[in-house]
């Protein structure tokens, strides 16, 4: 696998942190941590890809996928990366208007 | 002018392998970083819909993607086999194809095959 994912909580929000290249191979590995966190936590959830060097439509399906869960509950998530060619992504497909994107987890969490 | 071709199993670990040989296509030819990376997204995005397809239609088959080089450009062909019987998902991915490659476009040829055509010019 060409990705690694680990989840752990940052005051109130939970950051779910991937590493690596996220697609249609590896993007399960993110929806699993995901999932979890959308089932077992509550508040905020950041999604972490500061250390992500590709991403597809695969990984933003399981992103959208984990808003569209959360939104009925009032719940937030929201996506830490600073790289263009991440972000790209979101802004092709018209997926920033939908989440907050934020240069560092820091920032995402407050 | 140069054409070569690569056959992978349609499984979604081999995508990765289609986007590496893209690159290096790519960048034997000198595109920009920039459009190095544009190639990689858009041949990853094309050629994972393509195993997404043949896995809907249950279908073992190889996906194929054929890459001519020139002075003028890169032109990639991504081929698959799973004709009508194939799950249509694939809104996000041709959403950011079409993004990335202004002359993106398929086509369907009488033997159920479907390529999804993209170029960049050199």
């Amino acid at each position: 696998m060409h990705l690694q994912v680990s989840t752990e909580q940052s005051g109130a929000a939970t950051v779910v942190s991937a590493v690596g290249e996220l697609d249609l191979h590896t993007a399960p590995m993110l929806q699993e941590h995901l999932d979890r966190a959308v089932e077992s936590q509550d508040g905020l959830i950041v999604v972490d890809l500061t250390a992500v060097d590709f991403m597809d439509s695969t990984g933003l399906s399981v992103i959208v996928s984990a808003v569209a869960s959360m939104r009925p509950s009032g719940r937030e998530l929201r996506v830490a990366s600073s790289s263009d060619r991440i972000t790209k992504v979101f802004t092709l497909t018209g997926i920033d208007q939908q989440v907050g994107i934020f240069e560092t987890v820091a920032e995402a969490v407050t | 002018m140069a054409t070569s071709s690569l056959t992978i199993a349609a499984r979604t670990d081999q995508v990765r392998v289609a986007r590496m040989v893209a690159c290096a296509a790519a960048r034997r030819i000198g595109l920009t970083d920039d459009a190095v990376e544009e190639v990689r997204l858009a041949v990853g995005e094309a050629v994972g819909r393509a195993v997404t397809r043949h896995a809907g239609a249950l279908l073992d088959e190889p996906v194929t993607m054929r890459m001519t080089d020139s002075e003028s450009g890169l032109v990639i062909e991504v081929e698959d086999r799973s004709g009508d019987s194939a799950q249509e998902d694939s809104a996000l991915a041709m959403a950011v194809i079409r993004g990335l490659v202004g002359d993106a476009r398929l086509q369907d040829r009488p033997d159920g095959t479907q390529v999804l055509h993209m170029s960049w010019a050199g």
